[in-house]
């Protein structure tokens, strides 16, 4: 038998072909329409499951009950500022009783201070001793604060006297506080 | 049969043929064609509009969480202690110039110092004028002069620090007969109240908490308190009574 004859005409042919692509815009159509359905209906899915109005409703009671707590709300605030101030000040305030005693500490025995005049920025002090190697001491324990950059950064004698009548010197300094 | 009625009925040939050869396509093209309008018209548009809403969702659940932790922060504060904690921070610092306050201040620390107040001065400044900020710290200065010893000056200082309403020594003149000091009592106006349910309220922290515990073992800090006690009206809570918000 001869397999090689031809039984379906030219004609035929074409309109198979023209089957197929009538099938394949079809399709096309299809899947558009069906894209289309299935973007809408999962949209319709999620619009639905937004809860914006009864986020809104619940915000609303919140605000109703948080209405009666104003007081307490304005309290909590005042407490919380005023905190925050007092801490500031106590961290701004200068330490004089720091710095009084970490001067005292310089003092030998036998040396006792007269006047003690502290500001912010420098202090003066006179101190009485009737023997000079205990100003000598003293001021050797102000140099080496100077030196180690604590408490004072220069030391200045501004007086040295003698007062005869109690048998007592008075040794008078200035410094600028760090 | 004219020349132009010749070209209309070619046309029309023409349509029909291409009509009869094409029409198993109109339906399908229609069909892609609504549904490109449908997507690029209401589609794309909706889903824009359902990202806003997202996030608009998203923004209200914020709030509404901020509502209900703050509704859940004041319902679990204790009134009293509330109270208690406003009464030592206003006195410590007062909402305004407490003439009283420093006067019961400073003889309170000069009776623990054991030193005796000699004359002192207020610095009040203009009375008319209400302080303009209320960020920095306005006070009142005040310079006093103390007669005893040294050491019983120094310990005048250490009660000071002590003492409400809260002060800073700003000079020291120190003799051991006698003292100078320069003081600066602080006050600090009200700041106005700013309730905004959309902000978290900030609770006390703990490091708060014992700066008010810290404060209320202060030298006058119970007698304060009494006298509030005797007359509440004076309580620095009742200024948030007439409030309206």
């Amino acid at each position: 038998m001869n397999s090689g004859i031809n039984l379906i005409t030219k004609k035929e042919d074409v309109g198979l072909k023209e089957k197929k692509k009538v099938k394949i815009a079809r399709i096309i159509a299809g899947c558009a329409l069906g894209i289309t359905v299935f973007t809408s209906i999962i949209l319709f899915i999620l619009y639905n499951q937004l809860q914006i109005a009864s986020i809104k409703r619940d915000q609303e009671s919140a605000i109703r009950n948080m209405t009666i707590l104003r007081e307490k709300s304005a309290k909590l605030d005042a407490v919380n500022d005023r905190v925050k101030s007092i801490s500031d000040i106590v961290k701004k305030r200068k330490n004089y009783i720091g710095t009084i005693n970490l001067i005292l500490k310089q003092l030998p025995k036998d040396a006792s201070i007269a006047t003690i005049d502290l500001s912010s920025k420098a202090i003066d002090l006179r101190i009485t001793s009737s023997s000079l190697l205990a100003l000598n001491i003293f001021l050797d324990n102000m140099i080496g604060l100077a030196e180690k950059k604590e408490l004072v950064s220069d030391l200045t004698i501004d007086g040295l006297s003698l007062d005869a009548k109690n048998n007592k010197y008075n040794l008078t300094v200035s410094s600028k506080l760090l | 049969m004219s020349l132009s009625e010749k070209k209309v009925n070619l046309d029309k040939d023409a349509f029909n043929k291409l009509y009869l050869r094409y029409k198993d396509y109109l339906l399908p093209i229609a069909a892609v064609l609504i549904c490109l309008i449908l997507f690029v018209k209401l589609i794309i548009p909706q889903i824009q509009n359902l990202t806003d809403l997202k996030k608009q969702e998203e923004k209200e659940n914020q709030k509404l969480q901020i509502l209900k932790n703050n509704l859940t922060l004041l319902y679990n504060l204790n009134q009293d202690t509330l109270d208690n904690q406003l009464k030592i921070t206003s006195k410590t610092l007062p909402v305004d110039k407490d003439f009283i306050g420093i006067l019961n201040g400073i003889s309170v620390a000069a009776s623990r110092a054991k030193v005796s107040l000699g004359d002192y001065g207020f610095q009040v400044g203009d009375l008319t004028k209400l302080p303009t900020s209320v960020k920095g710290y306005p006070s009142i200065q005040l310079v006093l002069n103390i007669s005893g010893n040294l050491d019983n000056s120094i310990n005048f200082l250490k009660e000071l620090e002590k003492t409400v309403p809260i002060s800073e020594v700003t000079d020291v003149n120190l003799n051991n007969r006698g003292s100078n000091l320069s003081l600066v009592f602080y006050y600090k106006p009200l700041a106005p109240v700013k309730l905004r349910d959309d902000i978290p309220l900030i609770p006390l922290s703990s490091q708060s908490i014992n700066i008010i515990n810290n404060i209320s073992e202060w030298n006058n800090i119970q007698l304060l308190e009494e006298e509030y006690n005797i007359s509440p009206s004076s309580s620095p809570s009742s200024i948030f009574r007439g409030l309206s918000f």
